[in-house]
């Protein structure tokens, strides 16, 4: 950046040769761009940071003590670096950048003599909310104030010609600081605390916004400013921004001189940017040249940027301003002091060799006594986030070690203090169960009855275990009881001797003591999904097939009959206990001799009725048919019928009344396999009305009227030991026909007629099939018919007269016509 | 079930293999059973519900599938395949029977039962018609409970 050595001098000496006293420069918009790579003076940086672009050259090097030559040659060079610049502004620029101080703003400007009182401003609201400069109002100025310091001429520049119409008081707010020193906007705002201020220094002592912090005047010793981790960053890039968005300026300060209040002349929703800073308060290494307050140096941090501040905190502001007057005697009234974190704003600055850590300072809204510089901290102020200014400012001088600057940067709010921990309540320990506590094995003696003749071994465990009867005969139990007992209990605890006595009794009481057994109920039979079924286990595959329809009833297995010794009911005996679910359970009863003391009688005998294992195929769809196959019912029979269980009738079938032809039945042809027991317990169904008597007629008896007697009916069989009649020759008789063979109900027959109404083919086949199905099937297999063709191999003779109503009923019912007599016969 | 109806179910399995394509098809003469019916190797049963309540099932000879498979362009051969291959020709023949018949009538997926010793136990009678299909020899069985 910086130029050349050959050509610097000449175009150094034009650029000085064109800064005039009257110019006002600005800092290159893009000067942050290129910051960090500067390299400059130490004095030409404190002009550089002093050219806030409202203050002219003259008034800069009357801060800066600069003379012209200086002046000329430093404007000269940062203007030849690009570094600042002169531009025509905006008045909302303008008013901007006005100066928010007062005349004293500028630390070490030319002591002035202090003005007459300058015409006040009154606002209309009281003192502590007049920090709102907006408000000012064109109320007459008070008597007090001096006319002559009212009308006193203005800069012709700064005037604007709209402020130039309006009254006096307002334009002279609206001109903003580079108007006459009797018109400083915070000075009429804030009433009656006004200060000294020359003309030529009242426009002189602005805060280029945040950008261009103060700088304190230190020519001769440089300012040493530490780096911070804030300071270091990158360059902000929101220092042009800064200087023109920023609608609130730095608070200033100068000796002697209250605290005042921007003057925010943009518009209310610009956005606030704060400016965190230090303030340093360093030992020069020479004396100023004039005796000079104590060298501030505000170093710009970093930019904080938050939400538009609530107009209150300009309230604060000024609320602020009211507590922390500044006393006029104070020496150093730097922001420092203004700003400073201590409570009490009276504190004096300290000494200017003793190096001190800087408050913080933060924007023009920061109230003084709050402890922690920083923005107006709302409650609810979310996290801000925090971005570097860009500013590096190197160490100037040994007194850098010196400076302890205390960064704070960001305001914290401090988090509430935690509560103390509520001490839990000691509860008393829960009381523990008794189950988990470790138990006793106790011993606990059962109730015993007692026994006349034998001590009872008392059982140890507490499970109890089937009694088990020490059987000998009645003589030597008292003798061998005493003996036995002892041995026996370890092994057997509930063994107890019993002298033996009939068993009549003692098998009824047994017998009475097994509950009948109840009726089980067959299970609903369900339809069981059918999976594919492989031959290769035929009775898995028997079982899944039949699952498609039945389902299978469990079977309850037989106990084999346990060897039962009973012992004779005696009082002393305890009862035998019996429950329901041990009733079906032989009585344990061991004879530790082996034998029986008498032959015992055959075991009790229970029924225990089973289901066959064959499938029980049901009827869904018509529950009142019969099923078709027939479901017997095995039993086990062992004894006696239990009491309560249901007999199972024989089989028996109905005797119907048969109405026999006169001609001798034909013989039934053998089957070739017997047919299928009839259900035991299945009636017959579908007995429809008797079938018509077909009573074949009768050849007449001829007699002959030769004969000496007529013969008999039935010819008895001749002896073969009487004579043979002799012939009768004269008479001889006609030969006597054979009677016709009287017609058969024959199942073609019924085919017959079927396909004939039907209309054959496979309808009738269909039809044929239809009616079948209405016959109950085991009737025709009674009848021999395992398989029917409609090829005319199937005719047979039905001789079972209820197979014969069956299939006239099912013939009529089908297909719905009346039989005719005889026509099924053949 | 009329005459009528109990043809759809003749008529569909006639029309599956005629739609084969690969071998003419016929239908034998039927017969009534009282017993067991004999099965071939391999079965199709599909229960029918509804209105009408019994049996329909395909049962064909291992041969007669193989070739089943071989016309629907199936190579594989195994008891599996055939096994799937005449629940399939009855779950089409069952399928193609109610879609003729209406909703009055219920079909079961189909089961496929491997063997000829152990078939269902069907009710009897059953109609038994003989299906010539590619010098093969199946049957199919109506066992109805009532019709």
């Amino acid at each position: 950046m910086n130029p050349d050595h050959s050509s610097r001098s000449y175009l150094l000496a034009g650029a000085s040769a064109l800064t005039k006293p009257s110019d006002v420069f600005q800092i290159n918009a893009n000067f942050e761009t290129f910051a960090h790579n500067l390299k400059l003076r130490t004095i030409e940086w404190r002009v550089l940071f002093a050219i806030d672009g409202y203050r002219t050259v003259r008034e800069i090097c009357n801060q800066l003590y600069l003379d012209e030559g200086q002046a000329r040659e430093i404007f000269g060079k940062l203007a030849l670096l690009n570094l600042i610049q002169e531009e025509e502004i905006s008045l909302s620029d303008f008013l901007q950048r006005s100066p928010t101080g007062r005349v004293g703003d500028v630390p070490g400007g030319p002591a002035l003599p202090a003005p007459a009182p300058l015409p006040q401003l009154t606002s209309g609201r009281p003192a502590a909310s007049a920090a709102s400069i907006l408000m000012v109002s064109d109320a007459p100025a008070p008597a007090s104030v001096p006319e002559e310091e009212v009308s006193r001429p203005v800069h012709p520049e700064a005037v604007p010609p709209m402020v130039a119409s309006a009254p006096e008081p307002v334009a002279a707010v609206l001109s903003g600081a580079p108007l006459a020193p009797a018109t400083p906007v915070a000075e009429a705002a804030l009433g009656a605390e006004s200060a000294p201020a020359p003309a030529e220094v009242a426009t002189s002592a602005p805060v280029f916004t945040a950008l261009v912090p103060l700088v304190a005047s230190v020519p001769s010793a440089p300012l040493e400013a530490p780096e911070t981790a804030a300071d270091s960053a990158v360059p902000s890039a929101r220092a042009p921004e800064l200087a023109t968005a920023s609608a609130e300026p730095e608070v200033t300060a100068a000796p002697g001189s209250p605290r005042t209040s921007p003057k925010p002349a943009a518009p209310a929703a610009v956005t606030e940017v704060s400016v965190v800073a230090f303030v340093a308060e360093a030992v020069p290494t020479a004396p100023p040249p004039h005796p000079e307050p104590e060298p501030v140096a505000l170093l710009p941090v970093a930019l904080i940027s938050e939400p538009n501040p609530a107009p209150a905190a300009e309230t604060t502001i000024a609320a602020a301003a009211e507590a922390t007057p500044a006393p006029a005697a104070e020496p150093a009234p730097t922001l420092a002091a203004d700003l400073a974190p201590t409570p009490e704003p009276s504190t004096p600055a300290p000494a200017p060799d003793v190096a001190q850590p800087a408050a913080p300072v933060a924007s023009a809204r920061v109230s003084a006594p709050e402890p922690v510089v920083s923005a107006p901290v709302a409650p609810a102020v979310p996290p801000r986030r925090v971005e570097p200014l860009g500013f590096e400012f190197q160490t100037l001088g040994p007194s850098a070690a010196s400076i302890t600057p205390s960064v704070r940067p960001v305001e914290r709010t401090p988090l509430p203090p935690r509560p103390p921990a509520t001490p839990r309540l000691a509860l008393p320990p829960a009381p523990r169960p008794s189950w988990l506590e470790p138990r006793e094995l106790r011993e606990v003696p059962r109730p015993v009855a007692p026994m006349s003749f034998l001590p009872v071994v008392t059982p140890i465990a507490p499970p109890p275990l089937p009694p088990v009867a020490l059987v000998v005969a009645p003589v030597v139990a008292p003798v061998v009881a005493p003996v036995v007992a002892p041995v026996v209990a370890p092994v057997v605890p509930a063994a107890f001797v019993a002298p033996v006595v009939p068993l009549e009794p003692v098998a009824s009481a047994a017998l009475a003591a097994i509950a009948p057994v109840p009726p089980r109920e067959t299970p609903p039979l369900e339809y069981v999904p059918r999976q594919p079924v492989s031959t290769d286990n035929p009775p898995a595959a028997a079982a899944s097939v039949a699952s498609v329809k039945t389902s299978p009833i469990p079977i309850l297995p037989i106990p084999p009959a346990p060897p039962v010794t009973f012992a004779p009911p005696s009082p002393a005996v305890p009862p035998a206990r019996s429950t329901p679910s041990e009733s079906l359970r032989p009585a344990p009863a061991r004879s530790i001799f082996g034998e029986p003391g008498t032959p015992l009688p055959p075991p009790a005998p229970i029924i225990i009725p089973t289901v066959p294992l064959a499938p029980i195929i049901e009827r869904r769809t018509d529950p009142d048919a019969a099923p078709k196959l027939p479901a017997p019912m095995t039993t086990f029979v062992t004894g006696a019928r239990l009491p309560g269980l249901p007999l199972i009738p024989p089989p028996v079938r109905p005797v119907e009344p048969l109405a026999l032809p006169v001609s001798p039945p034909a013989p039934e042809p053998a089957a070739a396999g017997s047919p299928p027991a009839m259900p035991l317990m299945r009636p017959l169904t579908r007995i429809t009305a008797p079938a018509p008597v077909v009573i074949a007629p009768v050849a007449p008896l001829t007699f002959h009227s030769a004969a000496p007697a007529p013969a008999p009916a039935s010819t008895p069989a001749p002896s073969a030991l009487a004579p043979l009649p002799a012939p009768v020759a004269e008479a001889p008789t006609p030969a006597a026909t054979p009677p016709p063979p009287l017609p058969e109900f024959r199942l073609g027959a019924v085919i017959d007629f079927i396909m004939k109404q039907s209309g054959g083919g496979t309808l009738g086949q269909l039809a044929t099939y239809r009616i079948l199905l209405q016959v109950p099937p085991e009737l025709l297999r009674e009848a021999g018919i395992r398989s029917l063709e409609f090829d005319g191999s199937s005719d047979i003779a039905i001789k079972n007269v209820e197979l014969q109503r069956a299939l006239t009923a099912a013939v009529e019912k089908v297909l719905e016509v009346t039989v005719p007599p005889g026509a099924f016969l053949r | 079930m009329t005459e009528i109806e109990l043809k759809v179910f003749l008529d569909v399995t006639r029309n599956f293999f005629e739609k084969l394509g690969s071998a003419p098809v016929s239908l034998g003469a039927p017969s009534l059973r009282f017993d067991a019916p004999p099965l071939h190797d391999f079965t199709g049963l599909i229960e029918l519900g509804g209105s009408t309540a019994g049996f329909v099932c395909i049962t064909m000879p291992r041969a007669m599938l193989s070739a089943l498979l071989l016309a629907v362009g199936e190579r594989a051969s195994g008891d599996v395949a055939l096994a799937d291959m005449v629940g399939e020709v009855a779950n089409i023949v069952a399928s193609n029977a109610r879609a003729a018949l209406g909703t009055s009538i219920e079909i079961s997926h189909p089961t496929a039962i491997m063997g000829s010793k152990n078939g269902p136990m069907l009710p009897a009678p059953t109609f038994i018609t003989p299906v010539f299909w590619n010098e093969h020899v199946g049957h199919l069985i109506l066992a109805l409970e009532s019709a």
